[in-house]
């Protein structure tokens, strides 16, 4: 896509030209200024002669009209603001010279900008990214976990986020989605009964038919349990392997209550699930269900070696004739304590056919239908499930809050066709319950839908509360009208007034007001947005979704600007749960956690690796970042604490005792510890890795990029790629000597590879390290804390060097020096995540001319606390967040 | 089972059934290709059988042009210049045993995990693309009895196969009901009218815009209108009658054992539908899971040979079909030259679950065929590159799908 400034550049230069022409004394002297300076103190070296770094100043043009010129003036810029430029060895031009050019260059490069900003506001138009029309929707009807940002196609990224208009293109397959998906909303949101589904409760067992774990009790995976010992009346498999399903369900064995130990993880073959449940009525469900653990030893039910950890997860059930690995999302995991049954409870949404799954999180991969003797050769730990109950759908009022957004409070009747002669009768698809659910739907008597004694006169009614709320913003009568007016139609041709408002309602969740941020400007202010599109950039940034009445009020009586209340709608919003939204799209796309997935340890090196490891890993940088804002800590906390949120699973993987159960809670870190802080979390390691070997390169980039906010360039080209020796005969350092000895490559690398070379002490799953994990030539490795039933193949390799020297900050023999040499920069820190969290709440880059206001922004910040959360309250109080 | 019924619903999905699109002037996609592929229709038949290939029956020893035809390979000697035969590949990432085998079109990684969600198959995402020139902008096919399909949409849902070549057969050439004709028309209306309307609505909104945020709008407008004209083409469709030929309906074959014979039909049907044009992208799973025991041959003899019989049954009736697409003309070229067929499995050793070295080969299409393109067997080439030239090869324009890094080396065009 043309970048505008290539477009409109041109007008915006001779814009520029008009401008010197006007007071050609004053800015001509700014260009002279520029070129004397370079002339006596930088052409020597970057000039025809010679071209130091590659960088030819002579053929760099003054001509701020194209993106990619304006980028190395801004360069230029920076290096000799910062110091950077002229190295050290050579001779500095005066300060005050110096100052004059600088002060020249900025005018010049703010005018240029400037210039190009008057064809167009800087924030572009844009549409709702997936997760913001998932969550949009999810609030508007209170559906919380209807199933939505999976229908529409992947967004794009620009400057890291998705909220930028670059990054959102739309073509008409996005435009068919968006029916498609409309449809399925107003398929939920609709009440097609006079009365709520009856509540069903439903107790399950995990040998449910259908479930695999009967399947795999049969030969030794599992076992049977009653008041905490074998069950007598089951015996676990041995010699012979248990009883099959078959059997169970003939003798009714899976009503007797007992409970079922599992000693087998999930995978390719088994997918341990509740079935008996099969989601009917999408809504509320509660899930409750009573765990413990235990240590099994051929027979014998001894107490386990700690808490382990159950994982609960939704199932989707999808048509295509597998028994097992059907899409789901982790719901969370659950202590299951030594012995003493505890029980949990959880509220979760339901989809149509979704229902619980089930794993051993906590425990290594195990299987016993190969062993002789099976169970009762056994001596291992396992997880019990003493039962799961699912009871739904959860309905306070009914209609519910979906339908009554639709239609308010027009009663429900039977539709007659005898008593409505020449209307045709709404639509009811069948739904097909799929899976081997043993709930059943309500006995469905005749035909329900909304009845209007004056449909017009309603519709005008539902319409105008309806297209304010999801248009978020004010709808004039005119364009009102025109919906009703398609009402009227609909219902001339015979449409029911519930399949004529659907008609409406659809078309309003397709149409641009709906898809699209539409931000007007303040009357009168061209430069700013309004009161509407300020709450919504509010909510949009702290809760991902549209604002809710109060924040609507407020923006309705023109004081959602007022920096008081203001303030409080920050805090309110930020306590509200929602805000966990923003932790987890702003992490993921700031410090890229949404990649967590993207590579696989290599089992053999990193056998210990698992998905309770990787669930835990992001949930610890979650909880973190939250941590800091709840607290309002100083911003040196993304680099160094004396903190983290851990669980039993990353503190044993951090080699921190004392920890114990699935839960994240804030543990005091040792002294020595070198964890703390965002660089040294697992997920940060993991994503800057590839699974089998890390690279300082990565990783140094990504420091420099995510948190110092001085992204390296990219490399040369006809670079070609190092292998990395797993074998263990040389290590990454050494291999990236080059870096050192050849001076082209290191102008960048001495700034990129020091912070790697300091996590080169942590692996590819973010554990610590002295030695090289090979699977090659070393010595035998040690256990430590890998799990007894892991089998350990990997040897110890060679001795792991994290030393290294950050240019002009000094040298670190260790990931904790080189914490504290970066953790002092506070300016950077803020500075940087500053302009990140501009980027994401405004859509917007940062442009050259925002520096002043960003400065002010962390100036403030720095003067109360340099805290987090008052980083957030100067982002939204800054000129930056109003900014059309 | 009564022909499914075309709700509004379905018929807004687009995944696949019915939005369909004749080849209009101004419809034509912007190929960079010349506009030669503008107007020569391309096809492409994705076929996967489930329960492996025997390898040592398939891979030929040598590369290159002048290999010796395998066993299996040799039941295709009439098309040995037609084709080419690929060794060394997978899928990147794709393991789990059978759970491959929802991946063979898709490439998505770990099918065998928790949580595990597809992406969208090759043969949907052309359709998304090209679909729009044929009355059915794709053909999900299954020869089975256990709803497999190797189509999934976007959001990784599995499309469902019809799995009876007699209902195929009705639904290309049966006209339709006329009152399920009138209803899908209707929905196809309400669809254009609610595009109009929303349309009207961006009109309003444009107004109010800067330059630069009038061309965003312009996207979305553009995107409704060709949204439009593909729902009025599919509304046009609907009245046109289906094609006539002088072909009976098939009898469908009931027991799954025979599913040799079963794909027999099954071709039959699909060398039909793309000779009257009905469909230019077509995926058919063969589900061989009826004799998932004898693929865990261990070396035995007697399975060895009873599992050789039924594969060499199928690659009987694989070149059957190529032939009689070879023997259809199509403007001076053979429907061959210009339907893509691919056939491979998603084990490369169904005895050890394996997933890598996968058996597969590509016939027609307008490729220079007739080589075994051997890549490393330690190192796999990944297969999903050649799903990216093969959707180049219908004039898709795009460097990405799923895991492929480029398209196939060593694959040129015609």
């Amino acid at each position: 896509m043309m970048s505008w400034r290539v477009r409109f550049g041109m007008i915006g230069f001779s814009f520029l030209i008009c401008m010197l022409m006007i007071d050609v004394r004053r800015i001509m002297s700014a260009e002279e200024i520029v070129h004397n300076y370079l002339k006596s103190y930088c052409i020597e070296c970057h000039g025809a002669a010679e071209q130091k770094g590659g960088f030819d100043l002579k053929s760099l043009k003054l001509d701020l009209s194209s993106d990619e010129n304006f980028a190395r003036w801004v360069k230029v810029y920076d290096r000799i603001e910062n110091g950077a430029m002229p190295p050290k060895d050579i001779e500095r031009p005066p300060k005050e010279e110096t100052k004059q050019f600088s002060k020249s260059l900025n005018k010049m490069l703010i005018a240029a900008e400037q210039a190009a900003s008057t064809m167009l506001p800087g924030t572009g138009l844009r549409r709702l990214t997936r997760s913001e029309y998932e969550n949009t929707i999810r609030d508007l009807f209170d559906m919380p976990g209807i199933a939505l940002a999976g229908m529409l196609p992947a967004d794009g990224s620009a400057h890291g986020f998705d909220k930028n208009s670059d990054a959102l293109d739309i073509s008409h397959v996005n435009v068919l989605k968006y029916f498609e998906a409309a449809d399925h909303v107003l398929d939920y949101a609709i009440a097609t009964r006079p009365t709520a589904p009856s509540v069903q409760k439903r107790r399950i067992s995990l040998v449910n038919r259908g479930g695999f774990v009967a399947h795999v009790v049969m030969n030794g995976d599992g076992v049977l349990l009653k008041e905490k010992i074998s069950d007598p009346m089951f015996p676990p498999s041995g010699e012979q392997g248990h009883i099959d399903q078959g059997a169970h369900e003939r003798m009714g064995s899976f009503k007797t209550g007992s409970s079922v130990g599992l000693f087998r993880h999930e995978d390719e073959s088994f997918s341990p699930y509740f079935s008996e449940h099969v989601t009917i009525y999408p809504g509320r469900y509660r899930v409750r269900t009573s765990l413990w653990s235990f240590q099994w030893d051929r027979g014998k039910v001894l107490p386990s070696r700690g808490t382990e950890a159950a994982r609960l997860s939704v199932v989707q059930l999808t048509g295509d004739g597998r028994g097992g690995q059907h899409p789901s999302y982790v719901l969370g995991y659950f202590d299951a304590p030594s012995i003493k049954s505890q029980e949990h409870e959880i509220i979760t949404w339901m989809n149509r056919n979704e229902m619980i799954g089930f794993n051993t999180g906590s425990l290594a991969p195990v299987t016993n239908y190969n062993r002789k003797g099976r169970a009762m050769a056994f001596t291992g730990p396992g997880i019990a499930c003493d039962w799961l109950d699912v009871e739904g759908p959860l309905n306070e009022i009914w209609p519910p809050a979906a339908h009554t957004t639709l239609f308010g409070n027009l009663p429900l009747i039977e539709f007659k066709a005898v008593e409505q002669p020449g209307v045709r009768a709404p639509v009811r698809t069948r739904y097909r319950q799929l899976g081997a659910g043993q709930n059943r739907s309500d006995l469905e008597q005749g035909l329900w839908t909304v009845l209007s004694e004056q449909p017009l006169i309603d519709a005008d009614h539902l319409l105008a509360s309806f297209l304010p709320k999801v248009f978020r913003r004010p709808v004039n009568t005119a364009v009102r009208k025109q919906y009703v007016e398609k009402v009227e139609e609909r219902i001339k041709t015979g449409d029911s007034f519930e399949t004529a408002m659907r008609w409406a309602y659809r078309a309003a969740l397709c149409s641009p007001d709906f898809l699209y941020h539409v931000e007007s400007n303040k009357k009168g202010n061209l430069k700013q947005i309004d009161d509407y599109a300020f709450a919504c950039r509010l909510s949009y940034f702290l809760w991902n979704s549209l604002p809710d009445q109060r924040l609507t009020e407020l923006a309705q009586n023109g004081k959602v600007r007022e920096p008081k209340v203001l303030r409080a709608e920050v805090e309110r919003l930020f306590k509200d749960t929602k805000s966990e939204r923003f932790i987890k799209e702003f992490l993921g796309q700031w410090l890229k956690l949404h990649k967590i997935a993207a590579t696989d340890p290599d089992r053999k090196l990193y056998p210990e690796f698992n998905s309770y490891l990787q669930d835990s890993m992001v949930a610890e940088t979650q909880a973190y970042f939250r941590e800091l804002i709840d607290k309002n800590l100083n911003v040196s906390h993304l680099v160094q604490s004396d903190f983290a949120m851990l669980n039993e699973k990353l503190a044993v993987h951090y080699g921190i005792h004392g920890v114990s159960g699935s839960q994240i809670r804030r543990v005091d870190l040792p002294i020595d510890c070198p964890r703390g802080g965002f660089l040294t979390q697992a997920s940060i390691l993991k994503i800057t890795a590839n699974g089998t070997t890390t690279s300082p390169v990565p990783r140094g980039a990504f420091v420099m990029d995510r948190l110092l906010g001085r992204p390296p360039d990219p490399p040369p080209a006809n670079i070609t790629a190092v292998e990395p020796d797993v074998l263990g005969a040389t290590t990454i350092r050494e291999q990236l000597e080059k870096h050192r000895n050849d001076t082209s490559c290191a102008a960048c690398h001495l700034n990129i590879d020091p912070p790697g070379f300091a996590l080169e002490a942590f692996d590819v799953i973010g554990g610590h390290r002295n030695r090289y994990r090979s699977l090659g030539e070393g010595d035998s490795a040690e256990r430590g804390s890998i799990d007894p039933f892991i089998g350990i193949t990997f040897k110890m390799g060679p001795v792991v060097d994290p030393s290294g020297v950050f240019p002009g900050s000094g040298e670190f023999s260790d990931i904790q020096g080189f914490k504290r040499i970066i953790a002092n920069d506070t300016n950077r820190l803020l500075t940087n995540l500053a302009r990140q969290l501009i980027t994401y709440s405004t859509g917007r880059k940062v442009a050259f001319g925002d520096r002043d206001a960003i400065n002010s922004i962390t100036s403030h910040t720095q003067a109360v606390s340099g805290g987090i959360r008052t980083l957030l309250h100067e982002t939204v109080q800054s000129e930056l967040f109003t900014k059309q | 089972m009564p022909p499914r019924s075309f709700s509004r619903r379905t018929l807004l999905q687009g995944a696949g059934v019915t939005i369909a699109l004749p080849l209009l002037e101004s419809m034509q996609p912007n190929l960079a290709r010349g506009s030669e592929s503008a107007s020569v229709p391309r096809r492409m038949v994705a076929i996967q059988t489930n329960m492996g290939i025997l390898p040592d029956y398939f891979f030929p020893d040598k590369a290159g042009n002048d290999y010796k035809l395998s066993p299996y390979l040799e039941r295709l000697a009439s098309h040995r210049d037609h084709m080419t035969v690929f060794s060394g590949v997978s899928l990147p990432g794709v393991t789990g045993g059978h759970a491959a085998q929802r991946c063979f079109l898709t490439g998505t990684p770990h099918p065998e995990r928790g949580g595990f969600r597809n992406w969208i198959s090759l043969d949907q995402y052309a359709a998304e693309q090209v679909g729009n020139h044929t009355r059915y902008p794709s053909l999900v096919l299954a020869v089975s009895n256990e709803n497999a399909t190797l189509s999934y949409t976007r959001s990784g849902a599995p499309i469902p196969a019809e799995n009876s070549p007699r209902k195929m057969f009705e639904k290309l050439f049966v006209q339709g009901d006329p009152t399920e004709v009138e209803s899908n028309v209707e929905a196809l209306r309400q669809g254009r009218s609610t595009l109009d309307f929303v349309n009207d609505q961006a009109k309003r909104l444009y107004l109010t815009l800067s330059r630069a945020d009038r061309r965003r709008m312009d996207q979305y407008s553009t995107s409704v209108r060709e949204l439009e004209r593909r729902l009025h083409s599919a509304q046009e469709w609907e009245y046109k009658p289906k094609p006539k030929i002088d072909d009976k309906p098939p009898d469908d074959i009931d027991d799954i054992r025979r599913f040799v014979d079963k794909s027999r039909l099954m071709f039959d049907c699909i060398k039909l539908a793309l000779e009257t044009d009905s469909s230019r992208i077509i995926s058919l799973f063969i589900d061989t899971t009826v004799i998932h025991n004898i693929t865990h041959h261990g070396g035995r003899p007697e399975a060895l040979a009873e599992l050789r019989g039924h594969e060499e049954g199928q690659f009987n009736v694989l070149n059957e079909f190529l032939t009689s697409l070879m023997q259809t003309e199509e403007e001076g070229q053979t429907l061959l030259d210009r339907t893509m067929v691919l056939y491979g499995t998603c084990m490369g050793s169904a005895n050890s679950h394996s997933n890598v070295n996968l058996p597969a080969l590509l016939a027609g299409g307008g490729f220079k065929h007739g080589q075994h393109l051997a890549f490393s067997k330690e190192k796999n080439y990944p297969l999903s590159n050649l799903y990216l030239s093969m959707l180049q090869r219908l004039g898709i324009e795009t460097e990405k799908f799923s895991t492929a890094t480029g398209t196939m080396r060593g694959l040129e065009m015609t």
